[in-house]
């Protein structure tokens, strides 16, 4: 019995490791893809697919744990501290949103969560940009980046929603 | 489709009905008298009358340790032309002539802000 465990939470561990750096890859990938749209803030957000896989089979601090290494190491590569606060808010708020949120509306509507939690990223990194900048005139920003969240969320979500059919058939996530 | 999806999707697309209204709203609103003012860190550290400018200059600003920003004032308009970060944002933001978008360059702390104002000669640094 206490074998049984210990080999399923190696595999858990093994698991969230690999999802860890999956998510890792995809966050330095994405900051070298120039967007044509010139408001800060603005990204695709790509990353956020591994949480929205998680979200749903992974208990929260499991998966608050790949978010957060990954907030740190994703800055650490950057090379920038910056990066750090504004990612570290974006994701805590957008984390605390998204849980929220699925608890709610349960698996399928995957979409709709991963929208909920860019909206919030994106909320949350206003609110240190004005905390930062000690400028309230920043709120301008608000509406624009709020239309990419959605735009955005719809994308992540409906790709997170596409990979976890693909996956379930190769890793069984449940134990 | 089940009826929550529904529900779900027409709650995206009134959001972004409603945020669509709002950007533009704040795109189109124009300044009149172009005062531009830097901050940095918070503490407004130029303030310049853009209409006044006769000849382009920059401003070189510095911030901590190594980082920069170069300035451009241009008559009418401004713009940072080069940065010290490694993304950018603030140099591909172009220059603002007018607006309430603020050019901002997040890792230097630094906001441009267009305010408009009372007709007045300024154009002074006010560090």
């Amino acid at each position: 019995m206490s074998i049984m465990y210990k080999s399923s939470s190696l595999k858990k561990m093994v698991l969230l490791s690999l999802m860890t750096t999956v998510s890792l890859i995809i966050f330095i990938i994405e900051a070298q893809i120039p967007l044509a749209v010139t408001i800060p803030g603005i990204k695709l957000g790509l990353a956020n697919i591994v949480t929205l896989i998680l979200i749903n089979d992974f208990k929260k601090h499991e998966v608050a744990t790949v978010l957060i290494l990954r907030i740190i190491l994703g800055s650490l590569f950057s090379g920038q501290i910056m990066t750090f606060f504004y990612s570290l808010s974006g994701g805590i708020m957008c984390f605390i949103a998204m849980s929220i949120c699925n608890k709610i509306l349960k698996e399928n509507a995957l979409w709709f969560t991963s929208i909920v939690g860019a909206l919030f990223h994106n909320i949350g990194q206003i609110l240190i940009a004005m905390l930062i900048l000690k400028s309230v005139n920043v709120i301008y920003y608000f509406p624009f980046l709020m239309i990419s969240a959605i735009i955005t969320g719809l994308l992540t979500g409906i790709t997170a929603q596409m990979i976890i059919k693909k996956i379930k058939k190769i890793i069984d996530f449940e134990k | 489709m089940s009826k929550k999806n529904k529900i779900l999707i027409f709650v995206t697309l009134l959001l972004l009905v409603v945020l669509t209204c709002f950007s533009y709203i704040i795109y189109n609103k124009k300044i009149n008298n172009k005062i531009a003012k830097i901050y940095q860190d918070g503490k407004l550290i130029y303030e310049i009358n853009l209409d006044k400018v006769e000849e382009a200059y920059t401003i070189k600003i510095n911030g901590d340790k190594e980082h920069y920003n170069i300035v451009e004032v241009r008559k009418g308009e401004i713009g940072i032309i080069e940065a010290s970060c490694p993304d950018k944002v603030c140099v591909n933001m172009g220059f603002v002539s007018d607006g309430l978008l603020p050019i901002t360059c997040l890792p230097n702390k630094l906001i441009i802000e267009i305010e408009g104002g009372e007709e007045s000669e300024y154009n002074v640094q006010v560090k």
